[in-house]
Parts: C-alpha cells; sequence; structure tokens
C-alpha cells in the first residue's frame, strides 16, 4: 500500500475517532452518544484492518457494533434518561481530572516520541482467521478456555442480578 | 509506513477522552460508553504493537480478542448493575449513589 | 505383681467414668467407685500378706530422661507401704460406702464420688512411690483433690474460702519440700528412693535435706506453724474430713517422714526438729480443743494434736511407734468423724452445746463414737493406748524427758476434751431445736462405723507388747530392734493421766459437783484458747495484710499506667481512624480519579528513577 494514501487514511481516521469519542464524551443526548460510540468502534476497525489484523477488525464491528452497543441502547432505554438535563457530576473533581488527564498524555507522548522501537521487517500474517483458530486451540487453550468460563459466569451473574426480586 | 508512535499518541490521546468520560459524567450508563473508548484505545494499542514490533506471531491480537470478550462480559454485567440501582433509587445519577460512604 | 498397679488403676478408672457418665448414673455413681475401691482394698490385702511373705517389690519403669537425670514411674511394696494401702483403701471404701447415706440427695453427687475415687487412687500411688518425684506429683495431687472436696459446697462463701486456705498454705510446705527434691537431687544425683537410702550423707546435708522435706510434711500433716488450714477445712463434706483430713492425706506427712527415715536418721538435727515441732503441735492443738465448741472443730484440732504425736515419735526414733499411731489413729479418727457425720446428719448442727442425750436415740452411733473416744483418749486395751504409749515410752528411753512431760500433759488433755465432747453430746439433757426427731442413721452409715468401731478396740493388740509386738516386726521388716520391754511405770502414768482427764471432763460436764466458778471463761487462758492463740491474727497481720497492700498498689499501677498506656495507643488510633474516615465518600468517580493521579505520580517517578527526567 502506497505510503501517503495509508498516512492519509490513518489521519483521517483518526479525526473520525477523536471527534466521535469526544461527542461520544460530552453529547447531552445518550441515544446520539450511543450512536457516537458506534462511529467510533468503526473507526477503530477501520484502524484494525490498515494493521492487516482482518479478524479482529471483523469481530470490532460484529460483536462491538453488532452486540455491545446495542446492548448499551438497551440499558439507556430501559434507565429513561435520555434527555439528561445537567451533563456533568456533581462532584467537584474537573478540574483536577483534566490537569491530571493532561498530564498523563503528555507523558505518553513524551515517551512515545522519544522510544526507539524494533520494528519487525517481517511480512504480517495473511490468513489472520485461520492462524489465530490454531493459536486458540493450541498455545492459548488455557486463556481460552477460562475465557470462555468467564464469558459463561457473566452471563449467569448478569442474569441473577438483573432479576425482579421475588423471582417475577 | 506509518511510524508507531502516531498509533501510540492516537491510542493515548483516545484514553485520556475515555478517561474524562468516566471521571465527569454523571449519567451511569454514560460512563459506561467511556469505558469502552478506553478499552478500545488500548486494544488499538495492542494490535499497533503486533503489527510493528512481531507481525508473524500476531500475539497482539490475540489479546486484542481476549480483551472483546471480556469487554463483552464488562457491559453485561455493568449494564445489569445499573438496572439493579435504577431499580432501588429510581435514578443512575452516580453523584447519588454513595452507598460506601464511611 | 500385676495386682500391684491395679490398686491405682481401679480407683482412676472409676474416676474418668464418673466424670464422663456421673450426671447419667446419679445415685448409681457410689456403686461403681465403691466397687473399684473395695476391689482395690482386697487386692491391698493380698499385697499385705505378700509383705508379710517377704516380698520386697519395686517394679519401674523409665518414663523422662533429661540428660543423665532418669526419671521412673514405680511401684514399691514394703511394709510401710502394705500398711498404709490396707489402711487408705479400707477407710475409703468405708467412707464411701457412709457417704451413700450422708450425701444422699445431692446435686453433686457423682463429682463427689469421682473426686474421692481420684483422691484415693492419688494417695495410692503416693504411698506406692519409689521415687520422690513421682511422690511429689501424687503429692500434689492429694492436694488438689483435697482442694476440691473442702470446697465442695462451693456456694457457701466460708468453703470456698476455707479450701483456698488449705490449698495455700500447704503450697507453703510444698514449696520447701520441693527445694529439698533439687537439693537432694544436687547432692545425690538421684531421686530414687531405693539409691538415696543406700548413700551416706554428710550429717549437715541430710539434716538440710530432711528439714526441708519436714516442711512439706509440716503444711500437709497440719504442723505448727502451718496447722491453721486444718480447722477451716471441716467446712466439707464430713465423710471427706474422715477420709482426707483425718485418716489419710494428713498422714502422708507422717508417711513422707517415715518414708525418708535412712535420710533423717543421718541427719540428727532434723530428728530433734521434728521432735519439737511435733511436741508444740500436740500439745498446742490439745490445749485449742479444749474450749471449741464445733464438734468437727475439736475433732479437727485433735488430729492436729494427734498427728503431733506421730511427729514426735518419728522424731525421738521410735519408727514403729510412729508409724504405729498413724495406722490406729487413722481407724479411730475415720470413726469419729464419721460418728460426727452421723451426728450431724441427725441433729442439723455442729455445735455441741445444740446437742444432748443422743445416746438415748442413737445407740449404734453413741457407742461406736464412746469406743473411738476411748482410743482416742487412750485406755486399755483400746488402739490409741498402744501406740501413744510406745511413742512416750520412746522420748522416755532417748532422754527426752521434757518431751515425755509435754506428751504426758497433752494426754490428760486429750482425754479431757474427748470426754467433754462425749459428755456433752451424747448424755444429759436433750438441747437444740432438733432434739425431738432425732433418729439413728441408716444402716449403710451404721454399718462402717460398726466396723471401725472393731478397729478401734482390736487393731492397737497387734502392736502390743503382750502380744509379742507383731506390728513392729512387721514394719521393722526383720532388720532393726523390736524388743521393747514392757515399761510399767510408763504405762502406769499414761493411763493415769488418761484416767484423770476423763474424770476431769465428767466431773465438770456431767456432774454439777463442780461450782461453776472453776475453769471459768474469763480469765486469760481462756481467751488465748479460744482464740487459737490469735495464731490466724498473727498472720492477717504479718502477711496477709501487707499482701493486700502491695497488691492494691500493683493493681492501681496496672489499672493506670499499663491499661492508660494500651487504651492510649486505641484511643489515638481510634481518632485517627474517625479522621481518615471521611477520605471515604463512596462516591466511585472519586476512587477512580486517585487511581488516575497514583497513575500519574508513579509514571512520574518511575522516570525519575531511570533518570528520563
Amino acid at each position: 500500500m502506497n505510503d501517503i494514501i495509508s498516512h492519509v487514511i490513518f489521519f483521517a481516521l483518526a479525526i473520525l475517532a477523536v471527534s466521535s469519542a469526544v461527542l461520544v464524551v460530552t453529547g447531552r443526548n445518550l441515544f446520539h452518544a450511543a450512536m457516537f460510540l458506534g462511529l467510533y468502534l468503526l473507526s477503530i476497525a477501520g484502524y484494525y484492518f490498515l494493521l492487516k489484523a482482518d479478524l479482529v477488525g471483523m469481530m470490532q464491528v460484529f460483536v462491538y457494533v453488532g452486540g455491545v452497543v446495542v446492548v448499551l441502547l438497551f440499558g439507556i432505554m430501559l434507565t429513561a434518561q435520555l434527555t439528561n438535563v445537567r451533563l456533568t457530576s456533581a462532584l467537584e473533581q474537573r478540574w483536577v481530572t483534566i490537569v491530571s488527564l493532561v498530564s498523563l498524555v503528555g507523558l505518553l507522548v513524551f515517551v512515545a516520541k522519544d522510544t526507539v522501537f524494533k520494528v519487525s521487517q517481517l511480512s504480517p500474517v495473511e490468513d489472520t482467521t485461520s492462524f489465530i483458530g490454531k493459536m486458540f486451540m493450541t498455545d492459548y487453550i488455557l486463556p481460552f478456555e477460562v475465557i470462555s468460563v468467564l464469558l459463561l459466569a457473566a452471563l449467569i451473574g448478569a442474569v441473577i442480578i438483573a432479576r425482579e426480586e421475588g423471582g417475577k | 509506513m506509518i511510524p508507531l508512535s502516531y498509533y501510540l499518541i492516537l491510542s493515548g490521546v483516545l484514553f485520556a477522552i475515555g478517561m474524562a468520560g468516566v471521571l465527569l459524567r454523571r449519567n451511569a450508563v454514560a460512563v459506561l460508553l467511556s469505558v469502552e473508548i478506553m478499552l478500545n484505545s488500548a486494544n488499538l494499542n495492542l494490535v499497533a504493537f503486533s503489527r510493528y514490533i512481531a507481525p508473524e506471531q500476531a500475539s497482539g491480537q490475540m489479546f486484542a480478542l481476549f480483551v472483546m470478550a471480556i469487554g463483552a462480559a464488562e457491559v453485561a454485567v455493568g449494564l445489569a448493575l445499573i438496572l439493579m440501582i435504577y431499580r432501588n433509587l429510581q435514578s443512575v445519577n452516580l453523584d447519588q449513589f454513595n452507598i460506601f460512604k464511611w | 505383681m500385676n495386682y500391684l498397679s491395679l490398686i491405682v488403676l481401679l480407683p482412676v478408672l472409676s474416676f474418668i467414668l464418673l466424670i464422663v457418665f456421673g450426671k447419667k448414673l446419679g445415685d448409681k455413681s457410689a456403686y461403681l467407685s465403691i466397687l473399684a475401691v473395695g476391689t482395690a482394698f482386697a487386692l491391698s490385702v493380698k499385697a499385705l500378706l505378700d509383705a508379710m511373705g517377704g516380698a520386697h517389690a519395686d517394679l519401674s519403669f523409665t518414663w523422662l530422661t533429661i540428660g543423665n537425670l532418669k526419671l521412673t514411674f514405680g511401684l514399691l511394696l514394703d511394709p510401710l507401704a502394705a500398711m498404709m494401702l490396707v489402711v487408705v483403701t479400707f477407710v475409703s471404701l468405708l467412707v464411701q460406702l457412709f457417704s451413700v447415706g450422708y450425701m444422699h440427695g445431692d446435686k453433686r453427687y457423682g463429682w463427689f464420688y469421682a473426686c474421692l475415687s481420684m483422691f484415693t487412687a492419688s494417695m495410692l500411688l503416693l504411698v506406692f512411690s519409689s521415687n520422690f518425684v513421682q511422690m511429689y506429683m501424687a503429692w500434689e495431687g492429694v492436694g488438689l483433690f483435697s482442694y476440691l472436696l473442702i470446697g465442695f459446697w462451693f456456694e457457701k462463701r466460708s468453703a470456698s474460702d476455707a479450701a483456698k486456705k488449705a490449698f495455700m498454705v500447704t503450697r507453703v510446705g510444698d514449696l520447701g519440700f520441693g527445694i529439698g527434691l533439687i537439693i537432694l537431687f544436687i547432692t545425690a544425683g538421684t531421686l530414687d528412693m531405693g539409691q538415696v537410702f543406700a548413700m551416706k550423707f554428710a550429717p549437715e546435708t541430710a539434716s538440710l535435706i530432711a528439714i526441708l522435706f519436714f516442711c512439706g510434711a509440716i503444711g500437709k500433716s497440719a504442723q505448727f506453724p502451718l496447722h491453721v488450714w486444718l480447722p477451716d477445712a471441716m467446712e466439707g463434706p464430713t465423710p471427706v474430713s474422715a477420709l482426707i483430713h483425718a485418716a489419710t492425706m494428713v498422714a502422708a506427712g507422717v508417711y513422707l517422714v517415715a518414708r525418708a527415715y535412712p535420710l533423717f536418721e543421718q541427719g540428727p538435727a532434723a530428728m530433734e526438729f521434728v521432735a519439737i515441732i511435733g511436741t508444740i503441735t500436740a500439745f498446742m492443738a490439745a490445749t485449742i480443743a479444749l474450749t471449741a465448741t464445733d464438734i468437727k472443730k475439736i475433732l479437727a484440732y485433735s488430729t492436729v494434736s494427734q498427728l503431733g504425736y506421730m511427729m514426735m515419735g518419728l522424731g525421738v526414733g521410735a519408727f514403729a511407734a510412729g508409724t504405729f499411731h498413724l495406722m490406729n489413729h487413722a481407724f479411730f479418727k475415720a470413726l469419729l468423724f464419721l460418728g460426727a457425720g452421723s451426728v450431724i446428719h441427725a441433729v442439723h448442727s455442729q455445735e455441741i452445746f445444740d446437742m444432748g442425750g443422743l445416746s438415748r436415740k442413737m445407740k449404734i452411733t453413741s457407742l461406736t463414737f464412746v469406743i473411738g473416744g476411748l482410743a482416742l483418749a487412750g485406755i486399755p486395751p483400746f488402739s490409741g493406748f498402744w501406740s501413744k504409749d510406745e511413742i512416750l515410752l520412746g522420748a522416755f528411753e532417748s532422754g527426752h524427758t521434757a518431751i515425755f512431760a509435754i506428751g504426758l500433759l497433752t494426754a490428760l488433755f486429750t482425754a479431757f476434751y474427748t470426754f467433754r465432747l462425749i459428755f456433752v453430746v451424747f448424755f444429759g439433757k436433750p438441747r437444740g431445736h432438733h432434739a425431738d426427731h432425732v433418729h439413728e442413721s441408716p444402716a449403710v452409715m451404721a454399718v462402717p462405723l460398726m466396723l471401725l468401731a472393731a478397729l478401734a478396740l482390736t487393731s492397737g493388740l497387734l502392736g502390743s507388747p503382750f502380744m509379742g509386738n507383731a506390728y513392729q516386726s512387721f514394719i521393722l521388716g526383720g532388720h532393726g530392734e523390736a524388743e521393747h520391754h514392757i515399761n510399767y511405770m510408763v504405762m502406769g502414768l499414761s493411763i493415769g493421766v488418761a484416767v484423770l482427764g476423763i474424770f476431769g471432763a465428767w466431773l465438770k460436764y456431767s456432774t454439777s459437783l463442780l461450782p461453776s466458778n472453776v475453769m471459768s471463761k474469763n480469765n486469760i487462758i481462756y481467751q488465748l484458747l479460744v482464740n487459737k492463740y490469735y495464731i490466724d491474727e498473727i498472720y492477717e497481720f504479718t502477711l496477709v495484710k501487707p499482701t493486700h497492700a502491695i497488691a492494691r498498689y500493683v493493681l492501681t499501677f496496672d489499672q493506670r499506667v499499663i491499661d492508660g498506656a494500651v487504651n492510649g495507643v486505641a484511643w489515638v488510633i481510634s481518632r485517627i481512624g474517625g479522621g481518615l474516615k471521611y477520605l471515604q465518600t463512596g462516591y466511585a468517580q472519586n476512587y477512580v480519579l486517585v487511581m488516575v493521579i497514583s497513575v500519574v505520580v508513579l509514571i512520574i517517578w518511575s522516570f525519575r528513577a531511570i533518570q528520563l527526567f
């Protein structure tokens, strides 16, 4: 892929991601915020394709955009707080938050721009789906099984927590 | 090729935006949305490292998938908790929810 | 010779069973205990017969080795031990029988028998000991169960006080015994009796060890100046008084002296000490008994006095006479105590001037009591006479004329107070509230009285010079001289003072021949005696009061300074916690913010560490 094109794509996606993330965080309407979150997730998926992580990108679209955002929309509608008059928390911590986050980003930038990474010249995995599938069943079998148990536990736990009291 | 540091700085900025949402938003569901932003910025980091440092192993992609699974589970449990709080307090405002205090 | 260990183990077994099942068994627990001690008695008789046949068992096994100290656990059977075995098991058996009637309906019936069983076991172990450590352990066991039994009715304040007093006073003596054991081990290197007695000690060393041992005996056998606990110990049930504080446990001190006699013989000073303490005790206790009015207290002081006699006998070298008196005394004093128990059971009072004329209503009790009284007073042919006479003879012949004279005087007092008791309680006019419904005790109480009376009548004859001094040759085991010629002068004096004492008591308490101002209560001597020589008061002022004062200061220090420091630390920490708790706002977003700030600080700090800044 051409270097200039990839740069253009990167910055376009960056503008999309940052602006949608800011809109999620600042949006008055929670429903719109959830929609912008979908946009944000899609832009991240774009990065995944740019990084040649096809399967992860697909999963991002399926699981996040198709699943998590929908679930969050359910949550928003169930709690019926669509027209939120007051946006921010009543806790007086805005300036501390801003200062600490700015310094955090500053530190990260400071580190990232000066560090020399040993960039590998090898070509990335072409057929990611079958490669990752094999990895799941071989080297990563234990985390894979653990995560499946975790998902089951979370499923049951969520059902039990959210159930109406009195078994109705 | 795009320098790796671009990805790192981008994911740092996105992480900070998500963190600001967690710290400042009043609505619990909005906080949950912000947490998703943070998770994805970290994921972006993982995949970028995987691509640049060890592209032939794709281990960062594996971890990104695991983080997605955990993120899905987190959303499910988190929403269940929020529904529970809403049912009891008729509100999901985090500045009204301080039963853990002294 | 396995049956020897059974003698000790049977009562232990009974104790364990009663502890576990006592509540369930209830009234039946007595039978278990009686069966155990009865079997032990039968085996003891067999042991006695074996000992007569010359068997001299010493079975032991090592149970602890510390460096070059080997502690053995063993059973020693010799004539002295065999005699004591029979006395202990027999008296214990009769007392337990008697208690079936006396303790009937008590709510801690099973516990009572458990204690009696274990007391008997401890006493038997003490008697059987083949080394001093084992003896010391059994000694303490005896002390413990004595404590439990004195305080058996611990709901009564005076009973629990008496139990504490007994335990602590005897502990003073036990301390001496313990130190004696240590010194003996340092000098002899062993605590095995056989080895110790085969050694030669310097007279000073032997005297020191023997006197320290005797300190233990002073405590346990209630000798002057530690006799104060025994009269108070009468707060326990009367059968307990009979078993422990008359017949067996208080004899443990005498037994210790007799057991360690080879050691005492090597230290002339110790022998003199024993004789003098014994004489003082005998005289003093007899005089106190003259004025006491509580039937059990009179008998208690009489016990102290008779124990003094035994010590006197041992001290002047009349070994056989001392142990002989021990045996006889066990029988007739158990008889007197059980008789007193029978009387108390009927009259519900212990004050002798609440009683009177009981002989008409309690024929068996009064008859047996009079037999016991005659034995105590020393009238031939009752048992007390023969042994007391032997002791006096021993004192006379060894040249202790002063001791002999005081002994005679004490015999006079003994006869007087014994028959004062008998005349007031059993003869004369009925007195007190319960005089009308006085009744004879049930058979289970009467039978032990009769058995003991028979023994009080006859046991003395075993050692009578007219019967060939059978006891003496047995106890000395063939070695040592047993041929006492009969000294009619001493014997005559002894009988004379006894008769005089009885006559005096008759004159004063059974007739109105004497004008009432004879022996009036308003003189110094009477006051001195009725207050028991003020010994309790002396202890109160010299020991108890200062200890209390010190204890109060220590208590104040503890409460103010030590507790203050502890509470102060706790107070400071609770204040700090009270302040810090406001950091816990309960808002999740506050907590997350703190996390973020911490992460930033940590990153900066780690950058400083690798000198990035």
